[in-house]
C-alpha cells in the first residue's frame, strides 16, 4: 500500500500557515499537507502526545515537519524535544521569525535539521519554504529503481 | 579646608640660646664657688696647722731665749754682788772671774769695771785685741753718779751694753759694764735649720737688736707671733716670730692649686655638660613636639585612608549595583529585541502574507487603484520589516562576540560592492577600488561596514548622470583610514556630525528608502574596533564617508 507522503506544518500564525501551504501545494511536489495550529495539536498529529500510544504505523508519519518555535502553550522547543525523545528520525525544519544566534544554535543542538528565518518575498510568497520542503522530501525518498 | 598635612617644625635653636647660656653660666659659677669655698677652708685648716706648729717652735725658741737671758742677767748680778761683798778685787781674781764668765756665757763679749769716782777701769775681753773705749768709760761714770740706777742696757754696735752698778749701802763704788752680743746670746745652735722660722728681736726703744732668718713678706694671719722677753738686762725685748717663705710654700702645697684648677675646670665642664644637656632636652622636646604632630598627621592620614577605603567600598557597591542594574537593563533589552524580532515581525508578516493571498485570490476583482493600494500596503510592511531587521541588528551589535583576525579589506570591499550592486546595470555605475591596507578586526562586522557605506553610496548616486564610487585607504601614524567616496547628492556639511546618530535622515524617505540606521551601525562597529568615523561633503554633490581602525588593532 502506497500512500502519498505527508508534510506537517506547525505554526500559530494562520497567515503564515496559509502562505506556506499554498506555496507547497502550488509547487509540483506530490505531498499531503497537514497543518497544526498549536504544539499540542502537532503532538497529536505525530502520535506522541501525553498518554497517546504509538500506533507504529510508519506510513502515518510525516516525511517533514516545519516547526515554528514561538507558540503559546506547548512551544516549538517542546515539540522538537518530544520528537527527538521518541527516536524519530523525521527531518525537522525550524521556521522562526527570530534570527537570534542563540535560538539558531539551540535549535540545532536539540536536533533540528535546518533553521529558516521567516521572510517575505513579494514576487514568490513562501517560495523559500516550498524549496526547503522539496529538498527534504526528495532527500528522504527511496531511490527510484532504474527501469531497464 | 586645606587637606595638606602641616609642615613639621621644632623650636628654633635661637629661641633658647639665652636660657642655655644662663644654664652654662650658673653651673660654672656654682662649681667655681664651691671649689673656692672648699679650697679656702682647706687652706685655712692647713694654715691653722702650720700656725700651730709654728707657734710650738716659737714657744720653744722663746723659752730657750728667756732662760739664756735670765742666766746672763743673773751671772752679771752675781758678779756685781760678789764685787760688792768683797770690795775691790785684786787684778788676778778679776781676770779669773772674767775669764770664767766669758767662757761660760757666750753672749758676753767683754766685761769692764769702771770706778765711778776715779774713772779707773779694768777690762776683760773675748777678743784680746779689743780695748775699752773712752766713751764707754764716760758713759759708765755718768751712770755711776746717777743714784738708784740699776742695770741698764744700751746698744753699742752689734752689742748690748749692760751697766750694772756696784755700790755699798752708803756709796756707789762703780759700774760693771758687760757687752752682750744678742747674736751669740740667742745663737743658732738650737735651730737645726732656718727653713721654718725667722725671728727678730726689738729693743724697748723700738730699735731692732737682732734678726735671724728671712721672714716671708705676706704672712697669713695668725702665723706671726710676738712675745715679750721681759728680763732682758733691764730692757723689754720683743721677739717676733715669722714663717719663712720656704715654710709657707711647704704649707700651701701644690695640691691645693691643683685642686683649685681641677675644680674650676670641672665647673666649666659641668656648665658645658649642662648646656649640652639643656640643648639635648630642647631637641628632645622639639622632637617630642614633632613626633606628636607627626602622630596627629599619621592619625589623620590613616583616618583619611579609612575614609577613602570606605568611600571606595561604597563606590564598589554602587558600581556593583549599577552593573546589576545594567545587566538587568541588558536582559530587558534582549527581551525587547526578541519581542521586536518576533512579536512585532509576526503581525507585519501576517499583513504581508494576507496581502499576497488577497492579490493572488482576488486580484482579478480589484481595479488598478485597488491593486496600487494593495502594493502600497505590501511596501509599507516590507519597509517595516527592514526597519525591524536593522534595529535588531543595531541592538545586537554590542552583544555579540567579535572574533578578530587579519582581514583583507580589499576583498571585503569588493564582495560588499558586488552584494549591494546586484541587479544594477553593470556598466552604469563606475566603481574604483584601490589596494586597501590590511586590517585586524572582525571580518563579518567590517564587511557590514562596507556594505552599509556602499549601499548608501549606491542609493544616493542613483540619480547621478555618471555615478562613480571609489574606495580608498591609507596607513597613518597611529591608525589606518578607509573611505568610500561618491559623486551622489551629498549632504549639508553642518550635519556631518549628526549623520552617524540612529534614525537620523537627511533626505526624505519617499525619495530614498532606508531605516536611517545604516550609518549608526557603521559607527557602532568602528567604535567597537577602537576606531572613529567621519563624513565630508561640500553640500553640492559628492560625499566621502571615512572610518579608521587603530594600527595595533586595539580591542573594543
Amino acid at each position: 500500500m502506497n500512500r502519498t507522503p505527508m508534510i506537517l506544518l506547525v505554526d500559530d500564525d494562520d497567515g503564515h500557515l496559509m502562505i506556506a501551504e499554498r506555496a507547497i501545494r502550488r509547487s509540483s511536489l506530490d505531498v499531503e499537507v497537514h497543518v497544526a495550529h498549536t504544539g499540542q495539536e502537532a503532538l497529536h498529529e505525530l502520535g506522541i502526545a501525553e498518554g497517546q500510544t504509538i500506533n507504529g504505523d510508519p506510513f502515518l508519519e510525516p516525511v517533514l515537519v516545519m516547526l515554528d518555535l514561538s507558540m503559546p502553550g506547548v512551544s516549538g522547543w517542546d515539540v522538537l524535544r518530544r520528537i527527538r525523545n521518541h527516536h524519530r528520525n523525521i527531518p525537522v525544519v525550524v521556521v522562526s521569525s527570530s534570527g537570534r544566534p542563540d535560538d539558531v544554535r539551540r535549535s540545532y543542538e536539540m536536533g533540528a535539521n535546518s533553521y529558516l528565518v521567516k521572510r517575505y518575498e513579494a514576487d514568490r510568497p513562501g517560495g523559500y519554504l516550498a524549496d526547503a520542503a522539496r529538498y527534504w522530501v526528495e532527500l528522504n525518498q527511496p531511490p527510484i529503481p532504474v527501469d531497464n | 579646608m586645606d587637606n595638606r598635612p602641616e609642615p613639621v617644625n621644632g623650636i628654633p635653636r635661637r629661641a633658647t640660646w639665652m636660657w642655655r647660656l644662663s644654664m652654662l653660666m650658673s653651673f660654672a659659677i656654682l662649681g667655681i664657688a664651691t671649689t673656692l669655698v672648699i679650697w679656702w677652708s682647706a687652706m685655712r685648716d692647713s694654715n691653722r696647722m702650720a700656725a700651730a706648729s709654728l707657734s710650738q717652735v716659737a714657744r720653744e725658741i722663746h723659752s730657750v731665749l728667756n732662760v739664756r737671758v735670765e742666766r746672763h742677767v743673773e751671772a752679771l748680778r752675781n758678779l756685781a754682788q760678789f764685787w760688792q761683798l768683797h770690795g775691790l778685787l785684786p787684778q788676778e781674781a778679776w781676770d779669773f772671774n772674767c775669764e770664767m764668765m766669758i767662757r761660760n756665757f757666750r753672749g758676753i763679749e767683754w766685761i769692764a769695771w769702771v770706778n765711778g769716782r776715779t774713772g779707773s777701769h779694768r777690762f776683760a775681753s773675748r777678743d784680746t785685741t779689743l780695748h775699752l773705749d773712752e766713751s764707754i768709760v764716760r758713759m759708765a761714770r755718768e751712770r755711776a753718779r746717777t743714784p738708784g740706777m740699776d742695770s741698764r742696757a744700751s746698744t753699742s754696735g752689734s752689742n748690748v751694753l749692760v751697766f750694772t752698778p756696784v755700790r755699798t749701802p752708803q756709796d756707789s763704788i762703780g759700774v760693771l759694764v758687760a757687752a752682750i752680743s744678742p747674736a751669740k746670746l740667742v745663737g743658732h745652735e738650737y735651730l737645726t735649720s732656718g727653713d721654718i722660722i725667722a725671728y727678730s728681736v726689738t729693743g724697748g726703744d723700738g730699735r731692732e737688736i737682732y734678726r735671724y732668718g728671712e721672714a716671708a713678706h705676706h704672712v697669713p694671719g695668725g702665723m706671726s707671733i710676738e712675745q715679750n722677753l721681759p728680763q732682758a738686762f733691764g730692757d723689754m725685748w720683743i721677739v717676733r716670730y715669722d714663717p719663712t717663705p720656704k715654710y709657707l710654700l711647704g704649707v700651701v702645697s701644690r695640691w691645693h692649686n691643683y685642686f683649685l684648677l681641677t675644680g674650676v675646670l670641672l665647673s666649666l665642664a659641668l656648665g658645658a655638660i649642662a648646656f649640652q644637656f639643656v640643648t639635648l632636652r630642647e631637641y628632645s622636646v622639639a622632637l617630642a613636639v614633632t613626633n606628636r604632630k607627626l602622630d596627629a598627621q599619621v592619625r589623620e592620614l590613616s583616618e583619611r585612608d579609612r575614609m577613602m577605603r570606605r568611600m571606595n567600598d561604597e563606590l564598589e557597591q554602587r558600581v556593583e549595583a549599577r552593573t546589576a542594574q545594567l545587566g538587568e537593563a541588558m536582559k530587558e533589552l534582549e527581551a525587547f529585541s526578541h519581542s521586536m524580532s518576533h512579536d512585532l515581525r509576526s503581525p507585519i508578516g501576517a499583513i504581508l502574507n494576507y496581502s499576497s493571498i488577497l492579490e493572488e485570490d482576488f486580484g482579478q476583482k480589484l481595479d488598478t487603484e485597488g491593486l496600487r493600494v494593495l502594493h502600497r500596503i505590501r511596501d509599507s510592511g516590507q519597509s517595516a520589516t527592514r526597519l525591524l531587521d536593522q534595529l535588531v541588528q543595531f541592538v545586537w551589535l554590542g552583544r555579540e562576540k567579535a572574533e578578530k583576525s587579519d582581514v583583507n579589506m580589499t576583498m571585503l570591499a569588493r564582495e560588499a560592492f558586488q552584494e549591494v550592486s546586484a541587479g544594477l546595470p553593470a556598466d552604469h555605475l563606475k566603481f574604483d577600488l584601490t589596494e586597501l591596507p590590511q586590517a585586524r578586526g572582525n571580518a563579518p562586522l567590517l564587511g557590514r561596514v562596507f556594505r552599509n557605506l556602499l549601499s548608501n553610496s549606491v542609493k544616493y548616486t542613483r540619480r547621478s548622470q555618471a555615478p562613480r564610487i571609489a574606495v580608498g585607504g591609507e596607513e597613518r601614524s597611529e591608525e589606518t583610514a578607509y573611505w568610500v567616496e561618491d559623486n551622489g547628492i551629498g549632504f549639508d556639511p553642518a550635519q556631518a556630525e549628526t549623520l552617524f546618530e540612529p534614525f537620523r535622515r537627511l533626505h526624505s524617505s519617499n525619495d530614498y528608502e532606508g531605516a536611517g540606521l545604516g550609518l549608526a551601525i557603521v559607527a557602532k562597529i568602528v567604535r567597537r574596533h577602537g576606531g572613529r568615523v567621519w563624513a565630508e561633503s561640500n553640500g553640492v554633490g559628492g560625499a566621502r564617508f571615512g572610518f579608521s581602525l587603530p594600527r595595533d588593532g586595539v580591542p573594543a
